[in-house]
């Protein structure tokens, strides 16, 4: 019996290779010189694996390929594209065998045979063609034995490899991620026990474990990151197959191929990338024919694009083809009874167009082996939603369809916020969190419009949901509570809960299968007390709230129209004072103790930025007093003013006088002369 | 060689019951137990245990028992830790007899007149002192309690 370990290295290494033959092949394809040598490389290394691992029938493929490169090589016989085919279902067949090995089956490709004579039949049509270019070597009668030369450099460039690098079973990085988890969840619970002991010796020790786990944490969670490359890389060849059967021409062009995700979110990814790929290929892109007498290049195009934005990654998928057919997408759904012909009338391009993700639509007429089974895009839409993720669509008749999807950096560590209603807490994700309103005294501004609950945010109607009401399946009044605005990038919506509570970093833990039945969590966790909290879903609350996407043109009205909302608060030293209410990124409620002072610059960390303090007057160390931090954006980044107290959102028209400093121009809010600073003159004014 | 099995005997109301050493991890007391936002069948609540969250199932509702006024009142609850391939859980019990090392053949299978609610979860019978122990598949309670929020 063979060495388990070692058989494992070989076949991971014979994997890596024909993903290299694939590219290498496909570079052929497109027109390119053929880097012959490299090939022959490749089938060598391959054919010392599986011979290795005593694959005998994967063997005689990968020794006949060999066998015709060498001759190409050594003759300088050109090799036709045509004869590439071939060279494509040898890997094929090698990356079935070695697959059927790793899971210890019998394989019986019944292919094998054909494949057999079609290498002999290319073989001899090599030796026989006349194509000799120019024969720069001597021509060497046998080539059985392959020259031990070529072997030499794919080797050593594996032993510089291994020397910095090792393979570590997935599971064991798991195991240390989860082990980390449990270290950051005591790690918070000490901060919080320290913050009430007065044990001065004991914090700087705290901060210390507190910086270290969380470096270790952003390290080992880099372990989990792969380039998306390594999912990508199948796509040329998946592309090739399926336009060549389909008479299509079409090429992949693909941006952003370094671009790091988890790998646990890459594994996910892989269905819905696919299915997506098949539709642009299947649906989106026309026969040559038809593109020609649309007026487009014969060939057709898809765009792969993959970039990091703001703690997610986002992935475009465009193909200049067809677009979607609002009309055929409609009379379908009105067919399958989807929607009502009334409903119909009242839809916009956009909303027609996320029809396609509804269950079970799909408008291809004939079922065809590539897609258009029927459950295409509501699959799609399912498991990236599962995965965190987001997908829109945006496609323009005639011109092409763009699909982008957004996932987060990784799954296992979440910035939240942490909220009671009733007993329970409850975990929001930040990054869905738009503002958060305090009900108090104004519940008022809540209007009933049917059975539906809005709020007017700034003269915006944003719906409103009571939180208890969708733990309880009920409805009961709204007395009091606090608004969270949820932004789920489809819509916008206010989950009203009781109290809000702290902001963590919570370690994600997968729901049992026992508690699958929560559509609204996406998993739980333990906060720094050792009180469990779950991890809210937004986009499975709306979904089912029944919220639709739609209440918003309200808010595209308001937009229109020339009003600055601007924040007013009160900066000591100073007096009355706003900001442009756009500016602002948040507002922290600190301790002048956190603030940390490096020479005359005042530094504050939030989430792992460094920010600068703009503060006015002299701290006084002997009287550290409770503050706020209204975080802004400049255009060099972000900065933070120190200010007391912070009054309200005004949203009303002023004039501007002229300014007495420059900081910026007065104006009058509540009859209180007040100056309206604007975040960059903070940056110059040295304070 | 005779096969033998080891067995974690428990109290649960009026009843005996096995379960194979293989699938228990721990016994706890506890009075904190978090409960669900949402009810789901079966399901008391969750607890931290040791950094995991671990899902605390009421063995009365799923081996549709009466519920026994003693443990009903008492504030602790005792739970006994399972773990099979699917998923994981706690079972509320009275109290922690013994574990006990039995040969197979000494296993008997279950009546066919058996009661049916339990028949399911019932692998086999097996006389311990002077009583009968039911043995417990967990993996089939686990089925049942999933299958529940279907």
């Amino acid at each position: 019996m063979l060495d388990d370990e070692i058989a494992r290295e070989f076949l991971l290494e014979s994997l890596e290779h024909l993903n290299s033959l694939d590219e290498a092949l496909l570079h052929i394809e497109n027109g390119n010189a053929p880097d012959i040598d490299g090939i022959f490389r490749i089938f060598h290394s391959i054919k010392s694996a599986v011979a290795f691992l005593e694959l005998q029938q994967l063997e005689n493929i990968a020794h006949q390929s060999e066998n015709i490169l060498a001759v190409v090589r050594d003759k300088n016989k050109e090799l036709q594209i045509d004869d590439i085919g071939v060279f494509f279902q040898v890997g094929d067949c090698l990356r079935q065998g070695l697959a059927a090995f790793e899971k210890k089956e019998d394989f019986h490709p019944s292919n094998l045979e054909n494949l057999l004579q079609d290498l002999d039949a290319l073989n001899s049509k090599i030796n026989s063609s006349e194509q000799v270019v120019v024969a720069k070597r001597p021509v060497r009668k046998s080539k059985r034995k392959p020259p031990p030369k070529p072997e030499n450099p794919a080797s050593e460039s594996h032993s510089l490899e291994s020397d910095s690098n090792i393979r570590i079973q997935i599971s064991l990085i798991d195991e240390i991620i989860n082990l980390i988890g449990e270290l950051v969840v005591a790690r918070n619970q000490a901060i919080r026990v320290v913050e009430h002991v007065a044990e001065p010796e004991m914090r700087p020790i705290i901060h210390r474990i507190d910086h270290l786990t969380t470096i270790i944490q952003e390290k080992i969670m880099t372990t989990r990151m792969r380039a998306i490359d390594s999912a990508w890389k199948r796509y040329p060849r998946m592309v090739r197959d399926l336009s060549h059967e389909l008479g299509k021409d079409i090429s992949l062009k693909m941006v952003g191929q370094e671009t790091e995700l988890d790998r646990g979110l890459l594994n996910m990814l892989q269905e819905p990338m696919r299915h997506l790929l098949r539709n642009c290929i299947d649906h989106g892109i026309e026969s040559p024919d038809e593109r020609e007498r649309a007026g487009k290049p014969r060939d057709g195009t898809i765009h792969l694009k993959a970039f990091q934005s703001t703690g997610q990654v986002v992935i475009e998928i465009s193909d200049d083809g067809k677009g979607l057919d609002e009309e055929k997408i409609l009379s379908k759904a009105i067919n399958t009874q989807l929607i009502t012909e009334a409903q119909a009338t009242q839809m916009d391009n956009k909303q027609i167009q996320q029809l396609i993700f509804a269950p079970g639509f799909s408008t291809k007429q004939a079922v065809t082996h590539v897609s258009g089974r029927g459950v295409g895009m509501d699959v799609v839409h399912t498991q990236l939603t599962k995965a965190g993720g987001q997908v829109e669509l945006d496609s323009v008749f005639g011109k092409g369809t763009t699909v982008t999807i957004r996932v987060p950096l990784t799954l296992a560590i979440l910035p939240a916020l942490i909220v009671q209603t009733n007993e329970h807490y409850f975990a929001i994700p930040q990054d869905n969190i738009v503002e958060i309103v305090d009900l108090q005294d104004k519940t008022g501004e809540l209007q009933q419009i049917g059975d539906a609950t809005v709020y007017s945010l700034r003269g915006k109607l944003l719906p409103v949901l009571l939180f208890e009401d969708i733990l309880n399946k009920e409805k009961s009044p709204i007395e009091n509570g606090i608004i969270i605005v949820l932004d789920t990038n489809e819509l916008k919506f206010g989950l009203i809960i009781q109290h809000v509570m702290d902001t963590e970093e919570v370690v994600v833990k997968p729901l049992g299968e026992e508690l699958q039945g929560f559509q609204i969590f996406s998993g739980v966790t333990i906060q720094g007390n050792g009180q469990i909290a779950w991890i809210v879903d937004p986009t499975a609350i709306a979904q089912i709230s029944g919220l639709r996407a739609g209440l918003q043109e309200e808010e595209i009205l308001q937009q229109n129209q020339n009003i600055t909302p601007v924040l007013r608060f009160h900066i000591e030293n100073y007096g009355s004072a706003a900001i442009n209410i756009k500016r602002i990124v948040r507002i922290e409620e600190i301790h002048d103790q956190d603030l940390k002072i490096y020479g005359t610059r005042c530094l504050y960390t939030i989430q792992k930025t460094v920010v600068t303090v703009y503060a006015f007057g002299q701290f006084d160390a002997e009287n550290l007093k409770a503050c706020n931090l209204i975080i802004c954006e400049t255009n060099t980044g972000l900065i933070a003013l120190r200010v007391q107290q912070v009054f309200d959102i005004y949203h009303e028209e002023f004039e501007e006088s002229p300014s007495i400093n420059s900081l910026g121009s007065m104006i009058l809010l509540d009859g209180e002369p007040t100056s309206l600073i604007t975040p960059e003159s903070l940056t110059e004014e040295h304070l | 060689m005779i096969e033998r099995q080891k067995f974690c005997i428990v109290q649960l109301g009026e009843y005996s019951l096995g379960f194979d050493v293989r699938f228990v991890r721990s016994v706890h007391e506890s009075t904190k137990l978090t409960p669900l936002p949402i009810p789901v069948p079966f399901v008391m609540g969750v607890l931290n245990l040791r950094g995991q969250v671990i899902s605390l199932f009421n063995t009365f509702d799923i081996c549709k028992l009466p519920a026994q006024k003693s443990t009903q009142q008492n504030e602790r609850k005792t739970f006994l830790f399972l773990e099979c391939a699917r998923g994981k859980g706690g079972l509320l019990i009275d109290q922690i007899d013994d574990v006990i090392e039995v040969n197979l053949s000494e296993l008997h299978p279950p009546q066919s007149n058996f009661n049916p609610s339990l028949r399911t979860f019932v692998s086999s019978i097996l006389k311990y002192q002077d009583r009968l122990v039911l043995i417990l598949d967990f993996e089939k309670i686990y089925d049942v309690i999933c299958g529940g929020n279907v």
